[in-house]
């Protein structure tokens, strides 16, 4: 071809002609002739690709957030909500560059010194930072345009969000609807009342265990057999001499030492509440100078700590030794010199000055001293090695020979166990470990009679288990349940009595008052007159506090009336006899509540206004 | 027919090709540099008209001081409207407005988004607030309008919400109920607290 065009094409046409060959090379490279088709992208989103790396990226963390629920949902619904997340990161996306949105440099570092991992001492540290990210292997450049674009990205929905409002006209209007009151009263028809005098024959019995038979079955039941490795049956097979242990002793020196402690006095100046602490952090301040100053004695100082129990033995703490103390306050102990006051430490419970009074070294323990100590040390460092090994081993015999048990037993040199009956939901023995049971009711030891993989029921024990023997779930005869259905039946009667004379008194009440209970036989002492309540009142059941509060505003000197059915199948009649609405001023932080929640259905709405002019192609299957 | 040329002849014709093309493929060179430059520079510009705006905005978001809000609203409005952060600036000075009471305020700023603002689906959402704020000014058909004006399906709960507001000031109660239903069944976002609680309000009705 190339001779053709050498011999044909001359002049000027033919440096046009290589010139456009030049283009699609230099912008596309040789790499997309050989590559053939493309992968399929997850989603097209007005012509945009979004990767199936993107989509599966967004799963996984969906996955987490779940945690082990996640097992349980149907994978497409995860995949779809994936799908619908990256959609919508893109639409956002889309519209923040068309509209030429975009953070500020001052932002993005806002944010970052925000990241506790970049902090030191509560504060941002540049040196923390660069080796932080050293260590991920991510240049500082990449970090921050990641952080620069998701900022800009999420600002439309975000300037949606923190924009909305409500007048203040409306808040006032809200927060009397919130704390309006209401004058409730209520009679409540139990129904437990009439089953007393319900007779259930053996024909309603039979026919109601015939139709609800499905629910009446026991439960499916199985036996395992096992092998169980644990690590401290192999400490005790660790062979042990003496020259072993002297070895170990001095490689593992530093295990064995009493370690340093203090003799440590303190006065705390308390912070009650978080609003208090720069007042606490003056007057510790304060003390502190005083003491510099020579105006106080660090006695006089511990006469003013809010620690009253140590305050009576001059601040005396007792010993401090690493570990047991806030961090701060020990670092500060072991940092400071004999006889000297510290500055002002902040610590959980406020700020604390410290005083060391006395030192003990730390101190090596003689190996005769701590023999019985380094053996179960050496016993246990010898125990877990073999203990991984074993556990290595069976896990891939019991995988790679999975229709018998007997192989990885023997490898590891266990005996195969049994186990009693036990269900998905209880067991005893080994099946008392939820994993356990997990394990053996999944698809591939239940049905597929394998061995499941090990089982890691502590760091130290392992299981592996296989199908022994199974039983289906069987029906329960009508004897063992006719207790439950008499039950039934009874509660479901006295239910459609109950309602019955309920209909009928309420219809009495509409017309007559409450007084009209009295004709029915019924006092009205035993109606329950709760007075104005409000919406979150507890001295009424919350199902009917918000009925009363959905039941129309009375006339002046009238009621309105309605009913509940409660699931006891108690039967309730209810009366509002005013309606009193709240006259506070709007509380701010109510109207702000109000705001947030309207600002995040205007931002939804908004996305899914995006959404809805949008060309978008999914693609589920791409990943 | 076959050509043969000497290597004389070739440079003669390459030398013969520059002189007729050579000027041309200069220039076309040097505007193709310029353009880039100006590109670049163009684009430069672009950040630094953004960011500045953007500062400014963060400035408003952080001020208590109403002079200088008030301040920063109009710079914004006046050297920025090209950028986003003009219409987001109206928007928080409609907030503050409103949320103090001042509805002629939040209204004018409003407004604004809606005569200048760039972004369409900005605007639908200021149509509603604006919506909002007329009719707490007792300009409920005004308010009525502008709801309607709103085709897009994906705000139905908003403006079901809203119409229920109106109708409950114009003594409408059922439609009142009917529309509060509607926004509380078109509600994607949940919190349906409040809609439920003016809902509940109007009690069931005849």
């Amino acid at each position: 071809m190339l001779q053709n065009l050498h011999d044909n094409i001359k002049g000027w046409a033919s440096y046009v002609i290589v010139g456009m060959l030049i283009v699609p090379f230099a912008l596309w490279g040789i790499n997309s002739y050989f590559d053939g088709g493309k992968a399929i992208p997850a989603a097209t989103v007005n012509g945009e690709e979004i990767s199936s790396m993107q989509a599966q990226n967004r799963l996984a963390q969906i996955r987490q957030q779940f945690g082990p629920m996640a097992a349980n949902m149907d994978p497409t619904t995860l995949k779809n909500m994936a799908l619908d997340g990256v959609i919508t990161q893109e639409l956002m996306r889309q519209k923040v560059k068309e509209q030429g949105y975009r953070a500020t440099p001052q932002q993005v570092f806002d944010v970052i010194a925000g990241m506790e991992a970049f902090q030191k001492d509560g504060k941002f540290d540049r040196a923390q930072y660069e080796s932080i990210l050293n260590a991920n292997r991510r240049s500082s450049l990449e970090f921050e345009q990641g952080i620069l674009d998701d900022l800009t990205n999420s600002q439309f929905q975000k300037g949606i969000a923190e924009t909305a409002f409500i007048t203040k006209a409306q808040a006032t209007q809200y927060q009397a609807l919130q704390n309006q009151k209401r004058d409730v009263s209520s009679f409540t028809v139990k129904a437990a009342d009439f089953e007393a005098q319900i007779q259930v024959t053996d024909q309603q019995i039979n026919e109601y265990y015939e139709k609800n038979k499905s629910s009446y079955m026991t439960e499916e039941r199985i036996k395992v057999s096992y092998l169980t490795l644990k690590q401290d049956d192999y400490a005790k097979q660790v062979q042990v001499d003496e020259a072993g242990l002297q070895a170990y002793y001095e490689q593992n020196n530093d295990k064995y030492i009493t370690p340093e402690s203090r003799q440590t006095s303190h006065v705390l100046v308390a912070v009650t509440e978080p609003s208090k602490d720069a007042e606490a952090k003056a007057k510790a301040d304060a003390l502190y100078a005083d003491i510099l100053a020579n105006k106080k004695t660090f006695e006089q100082a511990v006469a003013e700590s809010d620690d009253k129990d140590t305050a009576a033995k001059g601040g005396a703490l007792g010993e401090v030794v690493v570990g047991d103390w806030d961090p701060n306050f020990e670092k500060a102990v072991f940092a400071l010199e004999l006889n000297k006051v510290s500055e002002p430490i902040k610590t959980q419970r406020g700020y604390e000055l410290a005083l060391v009074t006395a030192i003990k070294p730390a101190e090596q323990k003689s190996f005769a001293d701590v023999k019985a100590q380094v053996e179960t040390d050496f016993r246990n460092t010898e125990a877990e090695k073999i203990f991984q090994e074993k556990l290595q081993s069976v896990q891939n015999i019991a995988y790679e020979q999975s229709g018998d048990l007997a192989p990885a037993a023997k490898a590891a040199g266990l005996t195969i166990q049994e186990s009693d009956w036990f269900t998905q939901n209880a067991g005893t023995g080994i099946a008392e470990n939820p994993k356990v049971r997990q394990a053996a009711f999944s698809e591939d030891v239940l049905k597929s009679g394998k061995n499941s993989a090990l089982i890691p029921v502590t760091d130290t024990e392992g299981v592996v288990v296989r199908l022994a023997s199974q039983e289906a779930p069987a029906q329960k005869p009508l004897a063992d349940v006719k207790e439950m259905i008499v039950a039934s039946l009874k509660a479901e009667e006295a239910r459609k009595q109950a309602e019955a004379k309920g209909k009928e008194l309420l219809e009495k009440v509409k017309a007559g008052g409450w007084a009209a209970l009295e004709a029915a036989g019924i006092p009205t002492t035993a109606v329950q007159k709760s007075g104005l309540i409000g919406r979150s009142d507890s001295a009424l059941n919350p199902e009917l506090v918000q009925k009363a509060f959905s039941m129309g505003r009375p006339a002046k000197d009238q009621f309105t009336w309605d009913s509940l059915i409660l699931p006891t199948g108690d039967y309730v009649l209810l009366s509002v006899a005013a309606v009193q609405d709240g006259t506070d001023e709007a509380d701010a932080n109510i109207a702000k509540g109000y705001s947030a929640n309207l600002g995040n259905r205007e931002a939804l709405a908004a996305i899914e206004a995006l959404r809805e002019q949008a060309k978008i192609e999914r693609h589920p299957d791409s990943f | 027919m076959i050509e043969y040329k000497s290597d004389e002849e070739k440079a003669e014709d390459v030398k013969a090709w520059w002189r007729e093309y050579g000027s041309s493929v200069i220039a076309a060179i040097i505007l193709a540099i310029v353009g880039l430059f100006g590109w670049e520079y163009w684009q430069k510009h672009q950040v630094q008209t953004t960011e500045a705006a953007a500062l400014e905005y963060q400035k408003l978001l952080k001020t208590t001081d109403k002079t200088q809000s008030d301040k920063l609203v109009s710079e914004l409005q006046a050297s920025y409207a090209k950028t986003p952060y003009a219409a987001l600036a109206s928007l928080e000075a409609a907030k503050v407005a409103a949320e103090q009471g001042d509805l002629e305020a939040a209204a004018k700023a409003l407004r604004w988004v809606m005569d200048n603002g760039k972004d369409p689906d900005l605007k639908l959402v200021t149509t509603l607030r604006l919506a909002r704020v007329l009719l707490d000014q007792n300009k409920q058909d005004e308010a009525l309008k502008l709801v309607d004006s709103v085709s897009s399906t994906a705000y139905e709960s908003l403006k079901q919400e809203l119409k229920g507001d109106i109708f409950v000031t114009k003594n409408q109660l059922n439609e009142a109920r009917e529309a509060y239903k509607k926004a509380i069944a078109a509600n994607q976002a949940g919190g349906n607290e409040l809609i439920q609680l003016k809902l509940d309000n109007l009690g069931q009705g005849a």
